[in-house]
């Protein structure tokens, strides 16, 4: 009897340990990507994906998140994809335009850059929410 | 002051705690000095009769202790939303930093509430160890060590819960946090700890200690618990009681390098507060480890200070059963975060 009452609580604990990551696991399937570097939900919208020396993809929700994350490899990237905020599709930085302006794109990271595919849009947002165009030095991801 | 449901069950815990500590703080000294005097068997029977007193209160004392850890998290999590640019409990914990006003305290309190609430746990624990030998005895010969048990478990207690209580009213709605999340921490690449354990190298590394600290301390813990109605030796518990030092250190270092980076899957990230939002049931794991941790320490003071000769028939046994718990808490959570750890 006793040793009945061992196996089953055995039994139990090891369903308790094992079920409790699978459970975890099951809840959070749907989850979106984070951003690698403060963990926040990625918007899509300001999205920004690295792809290291190595050819691995890296995730982040901004601009800024990217461009710390960057600092700190050893190696430079090998290419930086933005999203355009007007369109929602990836472009290569080197053919963005960003605007820095008094929007920030989320509050924890208070990234104020924009990226845009049109030099007309990223003009539309630099005029209603009192930006500038980022030029020269001032780009990100030079 | 933020008022929400996990504030004011806090807030009432804490009012509650508050009265508890002071009251068997008292009647711990009056119990106390009052046992000094009493040499004649009427004054024993008196001292007894009160004592029931006291130890009901300090029963509640412990398990209002035991309550208010988890929901003091609970709380620091409800309040994650209440300011724009705070992503995380460790946001929270910056709310006030560098203020000039009451909320100038805020930090400072939360850390002291951090280390507090599990020296409590523990110490309750303690107390509660000896209180169990205890009643196994026909003359109490423990009750002393028992109302000098209860002098710093009152005075803890309801220093923390004043702590607490302030931490809850001082208010808090003006005060921006200077950095937004855990990722000005992580700037910092040092995390107060030496660069050498914190590199992408040392990872291998810091794996290893963990788990094979933590093998050795359950190897050790199943050979010790091996024979029925023996405990380990003095040297031998207190070899344990050092493996067990080793290993929750290794293992604070683990969670906060390798464990939460992987189950969050943001290898940037080293912030053990987002398990709880992001990933609760590593906090389970995280629990059970703890629990193991403190069942240890606990199965030291019964055999250190729970010794005399009326708990010597049972004493052994005890510890035993007390190691065994250790035993259990140890290998179901560092099963659960392995399993956690390989399908992250």
């Amino acid at each position: 009897m006793k040793g009945a009452r061992f196996w089953a609580l055995l039994l139990a604990g090891a369903l308790v340990v094992v079920g409790l990551p699978l459970a975890g696991k099951w809840a959070r399937r749907h989850d979106g990507p984070r951003c690698e570097l403060d963990g926040l939900k990625i918007e899509p919208l300001y999205r920004v994906r690295v792809v290291d020396a190595g050819g691995a993809d890296h995730l982040f929700c901004c601009v800024r998140c990217a461009r710390r994350w960057a600092d700190r490899q050893a190696n430079p990237p090998q290419v930086v994809y933005v999203t355009d905020e007007a369109g929602g599709r990836e472009v290569e930085t080197g053919a963005a335009y960003f605007v820095q302006s008094l929007v920030a794109t989320n509050p924890v990271t208070g990234n104020r850059v924009h990226a845009f595919r049109d030099r007309a849009d990223a003009d539309a947002h630099a005029r209603a929410f009192r930006g500038a165009m980022l030029t020269g030095e001032e780009r990100p991801f030079r | 002051m933020i008022l929400n449901s996990y504030a004011v069950l806090l807030a009432f815990v804490g009012v509650l705690r508050l009265a508890l500590g002071l009251l068997v703080l008292g009647l711990g000294v009056a119990a106390w000095r009052g046992r000094a005097r009493s040499a004649t068997a009427e004054g024993r029977d008196a001292l007894e009769d009160r004592s029931y007193l006291v130890f009901l209160l300090a029963l509640l004392l412990v398990g209002l202790n035991l309550v208010s850890w988890p929901l003091l998290y609970l709380l620091l999590q409800s309040y994650v939303p209440e300011w724009p640019g705070v992503m995380c409990i460790y946001g929270v914990t910056q709310i006030g930093t560098d203020s000039l006003g009451p909320a100038r305290h805020l930090p400072g309190l939360l850390r002291l509430l951090q280390v507090a609430k599990p020296a409590l746990v523990f110490l309750g624990g303690a107390w509660f160890v000896l209180y169990l030998l205890n009643r196994r005895t026909a003359t109490g010969p423990l009750l002393n060590r028992l109302f000098v048990a209860l002098l710093p478990l009152g005075a803890l207690a309801a220093a923390e819960a004043s702590a607490e209580l302030a931490y809850v009213t001082i208010p808090k709605k003006e005060e921006l946090p200077p950095g937004g999340c855990c990722v000005e921490m992580a700037a910092d690449t040092t995390r107060f700890l030496p660069p050498a354990l914190t590199d992408d190298a040392a990872r291998p590394w810091l794996s290893a200690a963990f788990y094979g600290t933590n093998l050795a301390l359950i190897l050790g813990l199943f050979v010790a618990t091996l024979r029925p109605g023996t405990a380990p030796g003095p040297r031998a518990l207190a070899l344990l009681l050092l493996g067990g030092l080793a290993a929750l250190a290794t293992g604070a270092l683990f969670l906060v390098e390798v464990g939460a980076p992987t189950l969050l899957h943001l290898p940037e990230h080293h912030c053990a507060y987002d398990l709880v939002g992001q990933a609760p049931e590593a906090v389970a794991a995280v629990t059970l480890y703890v629990a193991g941790c403190f069942f240890l320490g606990w199965a030291g003071v019964a055999n250190w200070f729970g010794r005399c000769r009326e708990t010597e028939p049972f004493l052994a046994e005890t510890v035993r059963g007390l190691l065994r718990l250790s035993l259990t808490g140890y290998a179901a959570g560092l099963a659960m975060l392995f399993v956690e750890l390989a399908l992250a």
